[in-house]
């Protein structure tokens, strides 16, 4: 029987997150009492959770077992999705409104494989003009259609 | 009567002009991003919380309460004419609901989606004004001990409702619950889990969080093949019911609607859990028991019913604890909080005139509801029929310019994309999502809470079953989790999310 491989990552998964933050509460955060709790005593034992139950979810993966394939990665979605927020995240305040959310849009867009790169463009284009006339125009949001990048 | 004078004064708030505009703008717009495919109540809210930032805090959260009614209805409408259940309220909705559409009696689904939740939305109400003041009575008795032991039963149940493995659920929790504490420590000052990073001193972005694991990861879900989601959207034809179908809906809305009221208050409970209960139960005490599954009006009525009073009775935990019971009311209470109203029993006294017109509001969305949602039918089905590929980079943009204006910041928009690519491993690996956003939620209120227990009795964790009340919580707590645990019980839950994919 092999072991169920969905089950082996995502154990390590929260081991991995358990052992890294259980280290950190223990290493950098004073435990304090029962009575006086310091900042590190609520993460140190939710860590512990963590870890046990990653452990228990990883000898389950092979005590268990029915392996189940793992899909194809999409990465064409999570490189567009993640990329268009990020630059979103990284440029808002220096582009400005209309700018940024022509960026993102039209990155967001390509992450389906049939959407051509002017598609793309024409609806990123919509869709700033959109937020730009609701959200900084319409409701007042901080952001300006235009940044400081632009000299205002 | 105080109850009677209580909804006066709400009447008279959510009665003014410009709350009723509130009202019917947030009803609207929550039912025109609702209906929108693959968009449920959290990522509406999440979208159109900025809209709300510049009103009263009455008007901004009766808007709010309108945009989640309305997104929740939008969803129902989906799930009837596209099998495609906007949110997991209304999946079983899909089953009968879709059938009937398939026989060309879309028109009487969703009346009877709409007359039922109309209802249930007034029998909510009123179990909502009837409760909400004894129960806000009841919680200035609670000692930390108490809201810690509440916290617990609530992330319990939330286990109850995932489907899949338990193990992979508690440790869903435990890791949200682990994650939230990012940020400074309000005892200490001290500064946990920020690698050094000055803007994550404040903690992680509840908004960002939500968005990306519900928003970002199905889309990216959405994208994985090359399958054109194409809409076929079904024909309506005439919308009101027969004399047959008023008849066979009555039971199954008042059954619905008391179901719904009931598992609503439940914390972790609220929609879902109603509407896959008052189907079950119908499915098995109707005379029509045979039909369902193929186009029964009483497996579209009762979960309707259920989900809409589930949805409102589960406003009572949060307003009068302060407890969020799920994700969608942890959005109302940042929006209260972003108001500068601290939510918790204390705001009935200080904000009467908040609490009860947003009860009455309640009513008045759903009357809303019933009066645009059925004679406006035609343009919802135009809405959806606009294609995935324009609609996904529309939410994109949305949630990125949404998230940014919570706190004005960018730096939140980051934990987007993280939040995004961890919520699809995290889901392709079958371990469910709403364990951990609700364990996120509550992490820092439970850690506060169990903290100061330990303060007050001096060290001694004896605290947490001395106290009766809470006693009796973590015995709950403890029920539960046997009971999910036991072959018996699992296999039914397994079966009923069976049916639902």
């Amino acid at each position: 029987m092999t072991a169920n491989r969905k089950d082996l990552a995502s154990g390590a998964i929260f081991i991995v997150f358990g052992l890294v933050y259980g280290y950190l509460s223990i290493t950098s955060m004073p435990l304090g009492s029962a009575t006086r709790m310091g900042p590190g005593f609520f993460p140190a034992v939710l860590s512990g959770l963590v870890t046990l139950m990653g452990l228990i979810i990883l000898v389950r993966a092979f005590v268990v077992g029915g392996d189940t394939p793992f899909d194809a990665v999409p990465w064409r979605p999570i490189l567009c999705l993640s990329l268009g927020t990020i630059l979103f995240a990284a440029f808002a305040d220096d582009l400005g409104m209309l700018p940024a959310t022509f960026v993102t849009a039209t990155i967001a867009a390509l992450a389906r494989r049939e959407t051509k790169l002017w598609h793309a463009a024409v609806l990123g284009l919509a869709i700033a003009v959109f937020c730009s006339l609701v959200f900084t125009f319409g409701l007042g949001l901080p952001l300006p259609i235009f940044g400081s990048l632009f000299g205002y | 009567m105080d109850v009677l004078s209580n909804l006066a004064l709400g009447a008279a708030v959510s009665f003014q002009p410009i709350n009723l505009l509130y009202c019917f703008i947030g009803t609207l717009l929550g039912t025109v991003i609702g209906v929108l495919p693959g968009i449920g109540p959290l990522a509406t809210i999440a979208m159109l919380l900025p809209i709300t930032f510049g009103l009263s805090p009455e008007g901004s959260l009766i808007m709010l309460a309108g945009i989640y009614y309305g997104s929740q209805y939008g969803g129902s409408t989906t799930a009837i004419l596209l099998k495609l259940p906007g949110e997991t309220s209304s999946a079983v909705s899909t089953i009968d609901g879709y059938r009937m559409a398939q026989k060309g009696r879309a028109g009487p689904a969703l009346a009877a989606a709409a007359i039922g939740s109309f209802f249930a939305g007034t029998v909510a109400t009123l179990l909502i004004a009837l409760v909400a003041k004894p129960l806000t009575l009841l919680a200035f008795n609670f000692s930390p001990a108490e809201y810690f032991s509440l916290m617990v039963v609530g992330l319990v149940c939330s286990i109850a409702l995932a489907s899949g493995s338990i193990v992979k659920a508690l440790a869903m929790i435990f890791l949200g619950l682990l994650l939230s504490l990012t940020g400074t420590d309000i005892y200490t000052g001290a500064s946990r889990f920020t690698f050094g990073v000055r803007d994550l001193y404040d903690g992680l972005e509840f908004v960002a969080i939500a968005v990306g694991l519900f928003g970002v990861s199905e889309i990216i879900r959405n994208l994985e093949g090359t399958t054109q989601i194409k809409a076929a959207v079904a024909k309506v034809g005439r919308l009101l019911p027969t004399k047959e179908d008023w008849k066979r809906m009555v039971a199954p809305i008042l059954r619905g609607t008391a179901i719904g009221s009931f598992l609503g208050v439940l914390p972790g409970g609220g929609a879902l859990l109603s509407s896959f209960v008052a189907y079950t139960v119908e499915k098995k005490v109707s005379r029509h028991g045979h039909e369902f599954g193929d186009g029964a009006i009483e497996g579209v009525a009762a979960p309707e019913s259920a989900n809409n009073a589930g949805a409102q009775t589960s406003f009572i935990p949060m307003l009068a604890l302060g407890i969020p019971s799920n994700v969608v009311m942890a959005l109302m209470i940042g929006a209260l909080i972003i108001q500068g109203v601290v939510p918790g029993p204390g705001v009935i006294q200080t904000n009467p005139s908040l609490f009860w017109g947003l009860i009455v509001s309640m009513w008045v969305g759903n009357a809303m509801l019933l009066v645009l949602n059925l004679p406006l039918i035609g343009l919802w089905v135009k809405l959806l029929q606009v294609p995935y590929a324009i609609l996904f980079p529309v939410i994109i943009a949305f949630c990125c310019v949404g998230v940014y204006s919570v706190n004005n910041s960018s730096f939140a928009v980051y934990q987007i994309a993280l939040a995004g690519v961890l919520g699809y491993v995290l889901l392709k690996l079958e371990c469910e999502l709403a364990p951990f956003l609700l364990g996120f939620i509550l992490g820092p209120m439970l850690e506060e809470n169990f903290r100061r227990a330990m303060l007050i009795s001096g060290g001694d964790a004896s605290v947490f079953v001395s106290r009766p009340v809470s006693a009796v919580l973590l015995a709950v707590a403890v029920l539960v989790l046997v009971a999910v645990t036991l072959p018996a019980i699992r296999n039914r839950r397994e079966e009923v999310f069976v049916e639902e994919s």
